[in-house]
């Protein structure tokens, strides 16, 4: 997929036209891509009434749920258990339920990003506590939250920095840090491997957090990047993503997450300048991106595959109606994406990994189970009612449409939706699935 | 020479006399049981001998009434479902005319069955059976009165309209038999009413039957030679079951039986055979019983599956007393481990003889003995109690968030050999430290906190235990506080109970209920006292030892329990939001009336004997007293045994 070859203008505000309007669809793809999807088809009308500025400005600026403190409450009584589980369930709820979906959308992005998975971790409640970490400053600044991520117990357990020690410091995790979380291969020496995990010993995990183990830590001097001093944890995720090539490294990073699998160079670039210029702070550059010019390029629209997370979340939040979090958690699993759970340090590969026989099959089946009532996933949910809410179409297949996909659909793909209805096959459910099983519905 | 007319007189009299008194407990004189109406096919049965008292007396017992004064019960019978109910009851009082409770008594007052037949049609694996209802009541006119009444309040649609063409006023007659008048409903169920006797079928060809067998009597379910032995829980009972299994594998479940019936050797130490005694039974039968206070319920199977007769009916061995503080239930089971490992390679599959054999040589080193089937199983008696008891969580500078029962399991030596007993009881403490050990070792490299070994004595019993390092400022509420293991023996008695707390209870229990050469038996009445009461030979006293022939038993108290659960109620609440998705207030309302429900409960006692020819199950279920309604039910007859 290439982009738009004009970085300059990539970033521009983009300027809503006849030819390329702010309408529902474009609202729906702010939506899609900085959420979870629209919540309600009033949500859309209010984003696209706003205008491409203060919908990005809503939706990045929206304040952190206090609703939530209900369901985290809910996860306290039960934490002492350590169940993955249960927190599993809990993250997913907060998705559901959260009215500032962006800063799950965001932690869940750093959740792939600082990859660590519990079958090593072996502490629900290190997880949380980074997942939280990335709920409450994934929008602030990137250095402060590599600063502590580097210190997360759940991180230090993954990447054996909890064992790390003067005299022999493990090299595993200023080497992830420096290929995977920062600036990627190629822009870092052996040699500023060694020296960084000389600065990242000292610290040592008891249970869920982690503490400064002062006669671990290695206080002699280092060379990193060419530059000399006794550094410490801080000083490291500092130096990194001071490196020029950081930028550019979390810049692709977040557009491939955001916006398109293969995002060229120019608008890399000109996203890492944004980035750059706003300190890192990825509330700020990502609100400037969910109003530039090569977010709602044509380019950009339908063309990155929804992780199991966004698919599921995305679909009953537009449905609504009650689930059960542990169900939910086994589904998308089934789906490819467990949870605190990733398949490596890398994350999940994503894109087109997402899809293959065995998930296609795994998301259908939710996709039926979602619409229906009762059954695995405990369901309280009507789809006769649900098609009924669309008062703007005359036709139950024109309403699935609309309602789930917004109308973005080319007329060859919505005349089989249309024979179905008219072959009176399953009602509001049956033709509902049918909408969900489209390949355009898989399509972020 | 004597008065032959005062003898003849004589005669006549004594046999007026006694023809009268025959003739008031003779057969001719009291009406068939309903099985006699039943076909010989008959695949299940359900029988009620007296609904309405039933039903009367439920609703003006202990239980009905404590659960009237529930928060949740009131709130119910205000609003929604709870109101509907009433609606429907006050509906139905004016379309029949009669209360809902009289109607019950006037259709089926003497006696209600309902009957599952083999079914006409087949249709894949499961063939839906037929089905027929018969009911005795008060007499011909009334029942059909209240008929009509029903059916005309049947065409009333849910939202209170009438609806006058969706069922006929008087449903239509649809075929004569003799004096009988057969009525047909829209769908395909027939109806009559012959004498006292309510008839209601399935089908045509069955209700014709039925009145035939009726009028005419001829061979039915009561000669069935599989409802014969089960028929004397009949008698007192106040519902009856009765399931003809071989007939319901064949005529309506064909996968019923297929399973494949490998013994697998956990489950049958685990459940005695039960499970195979299921598959196994030719029929299965319960009865129900209630009183004021109390439901009890048997359940009968018929067959007893070889390994049952072979390994788990040991000799009756006495119980420990584990009635300790805070008792919230327990279980016991006999399993004579020791004949059941002496026959396993008769049982259990070729491969798993290896894994015996590993496990025989291992234990064996932990125990310190050459082999465990020589030298520890033979010597334990057939008998292992748990049992389950709040915690106070005194001994912890901070209670876990989720409060977990304390549980013990107790076992018991088979000799009498003092020094044979200390031991065995030697070797369960050295496989005890070695199993809290390798735990703490596994622990120390996953850097979790790790179990410390420590002894202390509680009066002349070693007990050694192990306990979590004090909890940091994290972890002062984790999980794992609720466990301090811990082991003694004292004389013949072996225990491991998963809190030191637990263990130190069950000591001073066992200790006080062994028997004092000193001091009078308090188990027996004090004949100097006229009004001592005896002790109830039927039911032992729970708080001593007692010998008992149960192969399993378990014990549980309503209220403990419910205790328990509230005092865990934020983590049941923090479950049932994560994990299925209700909202914070459902949970609660939902848990608040499941506490209060259990906590009518006084207590739950629940037994198998294993008898010649089949297991034998009562469960009994007592609720907590309150005042009854005045003129009460009479006290009911005690249930017969086998």
């Amino acid at each position: 997929m290439t982009g738009p070859r004009d970085g300059g203008v990539l970033m521009e505000p983009f300027v809503p036209s006849d030819a390329n309007p702010f309408d529902a669809a474009a609202a729906a793809h702010l939506l899609r891509r900085a959420a979870f999807g629209p919540a309600a088809p009033d949500e859309l009308q209010r984003i696209a009434e706003s205008g491409p500025a203060e919908a990005a400005k809503s939706i990045v600026r929206a304040p952190a749920d206090r609703a939530l403190e209900e369901l985290d409450a809910m996860f306290d009584a039960i934490a002492s258990a350590d169940s993955i589980e249960s927190l599993r369930s809990w993250w997913l709820l907060r998705m559901l339920r959260t009215k500032a979906p962006f800063r799950e959308k965001l932690a869940l992005f750093f959740h792939g990003h600082f990859a660590t998975a519990h079958r090593k971790v072996q502490s629900a409640r290190a997880m949380r506590a980074q997942a939280e970490l990335f709920i409450e400053h994934g929008g602030g600044g990137f250095v402060l939250l590599t600063k502590q991520i580097v210190r997360d117990a759940a991180m230090l357990v993954f990447l054996d920095g909890a064992k790390s020690a003067k005299g022999r410091p493990n090299e595993n995790l200023a080497r992830e840090l420096m290929e995977l979380f920062t600036l990627g291969r190629g822009n870092y020496h052996e040699a500023d491997i060694r020296e960084a995990a000389r600065a990242l010993t000292g610290w040592r995990v008891d249970g869920p957090s982690a503490h400064f183990h002062a006669p671990s830590f290695d206080a002699g001097e280092k060379q990193i990047f060419g530059r000399r001093g006794n550094f410490n944890d801080n000083d490291v995720a500092e130096l990194c993503v001071a490196q020029p090539a950081c930028a550019k490294f979390v810049a692709r990073k977040l557009l491939v997450f955001y916006v398109m699998p293969e995002p060229q160079a120019p608008f890399v670039d000109a996203f890492a300048k944004t980035l750059a210029d706003e300190g890192f702070v990825l509330s700020r550059a990502l609100e400037l991106l969910f109003q530039s010019n090569g977010f709602y390029a044509a380019e950009a629209r339908k063309c990155n595959i929804k992780s199991p997370v966004e698919f599921a979340v995305g679909l009953l939040r537009s449905l609504g109606g009650r689930v059960s979090g542990a169900a939910l958690a086994r589904a998308v699993a089934e789906m490819g994406q467990n949870l605190f759970d990733p398949p490596s340090v890398k994350g999940w590969d994503g894109g087109r990994a997402w899809i293959h026989p065995a998930t296609w099959l795994a998301r259908t089946n939710f996709a039926f189970e979602a619409l229906g009532r009762g059954g695995p996933l405990e369901r309280e949910f009507d789809a006769e009612e649900f098609v009924a809410s669309d008062r703007r179409n005359a036709n139950s297949a024109d309403r699935a449409l609309e309602l789930l996909l917004q109308n973005g659909v080319a007329p060859d793909v919505r005349e089989p939706i249309r024979r179905l209805e008219a072959a009176g096959l399953g009602g509001a459910r049956a033709m509902l699935h049918a909408v969900v099983c489209l390949p355009e519905y898989h399509l972020n | 020479m004597f008065n032959r007319h005062a003898v003849v007189s004589l005669v006549f009299s004594l046999w007026f006399v006694s023809a009268a008194a025959h003739g008031q407990n003779s057969t001719a004189s009291r009406p068939a049981p309903l099985e006699r109406y039943l076909p010989k096919e008959t695949i299940a049965c359900v029988d009620v001998p007296r609904p309405g008292e039933l039903l009367h007396s439920a609703a003006s017992g202990a239980l009905f009434s404590n659960l009237q004064q529930l928060p949740e019960y009131k709130k119910a019978m205000k609003e929604g479902e709870g109101l509907k109910l009433l609606a429907g009851l006050a509906a139905f009082r004016v379309a029949a005319g009669v209360d809902f409770m009289d109607a019950i008594d006037k259709v089926s007052g003497r006696g209600f069955v309902a009957a599952l037949l083999p079914p006409g049609e087949k249709q894949g694996w499961f063939r839906f059976p037929e089905v027929l209802m018969i009911a005795r009541g008060d007499g011909h006119d009334s029942i059909i009165n209240i008929r009509n009444s029903l059916a005309t309040f049947a065409g009333l649609r849910a939202d209170g309209e009438w609806v006058a063409d969706k069922v006929k006023i008087v449903p239509q007659v649809f075929q004569k038999l003799g004096a009988v008048e057969i009525v047909k409903s829209d769908k395909t169920g027939c109806f009559a009413v012959a004498g006292d006797v309510t008839v209601i079928t399935s089908s045509l060809p069955l209700m014709l039957e039925t009145l035939s067998r009726i009028e005419k009597g001829g061979e039915s379910l009561a000669d069935s030679i599989h409802f014969a032995p089960a028929a004397f829980l009949l008698e007192g009972s106040d519902a009856f079951a009765w399931l003809d299994v071989d007939k319901y594998a064949a005529d309506v479940n064909d996968e019923f039986k297929k399973k494949e019936r490998k013994l697998e050797p956990a489950a049958a130490l685990l459940f005695g055979g039960i499970q195979q005694s299921l598959v196994d039974s030719k029929w299965l039968a319960a009865s129900l019983h209630f009183t004021d206070r109390a439901l009890s319920m048997r359940v009968l199977t018929s067959a007893l599956p070889g390994i049952a007769r072979e390994t788990f009916l040991p000799e009756i061995v006495s119980t420990a007393n584990v009635h300790v503080p805070r008792y919230a239930g327990s279980l016991t089971m006999r399993r004579d481990i020791n004949a059941f490992w002496k026959d396993h390679e008769g049982l259990v599959a070729g491969e798993l003889d290896a894994e015996f054999a590993k496990f025989n040589s291992t234990a064996g080193t932990i125990f310190g003995v050459k082999r465990m089937d020589e030298d520890v199983f033979p010597k334990l008696s057939p008998i292992a109690q748990f049992v389950f008891a709040r915690q106070t969580f005194g001994e912890l500078a901070a209670a876990p968030k989720i409060k977990l029962p304390a549980i013990a399991m107790v076992l018991q030596a088979r000799g009498a050999d003092a020094k044979e007993n200390i031991k065995i009881g030697d070797g369960f403490r050295r496989a005890f430290q070695t199993a809290v050990a390798l735990s703490a070792a596994d622990a120390a490299q996953k850097g979790r906190p790790a179990l410390g070994l420590n002894e202390e004595s509680v009066g002349r019993v070693k007990l050694t235990y192990a306990t979590f390092p004090e909890p940091t400022e994290n972890e002062g509420e984790a999980i794992y506080y609720n466990f301090s293991p811990a082991f003694f023996s004292y004389g013949k008695h072996i225990a491991i109970a998963s809190t030191r707390e637990l263990a130190k209870d069950l000591i001073a229990t066992l200790d006080a209920s062994k028997p004092d050469a000193s001091k009078p038996d308090a188990s027996k009445p004090d004949a100097s006292k006229p009004d001592a009461s005896k002790p109830d030979a039927s039911k032992p006293d729970a708080s001593k030892p007692y010998a008992s022939s149960a192969l399993d038993g378990l014990d549980a108290a309503g209220r403990d329990i419910s205790e328990m659960l509230a005092q865990n109620a934020d983590a049941i609440i923090a479950n049932e939001v994560l994990e299925k998705g209700k909202d914070k207030k459902t949970a609660e309302r939902e848990l608040r009336t499941f506490v209060e429900l259990l906590s009518l409960i006084s207590n739950v006692k629940f037994e198998i004997t294993a008898a010649a020819d089949g297991f034998d199950g009562a469960l009994e279920i007592e609720w907590n007293s309150a005042p009854t309604a005045a003129g009460g039910p009479a006290s009911r007859p005690a249930r017969v045994d086998r």
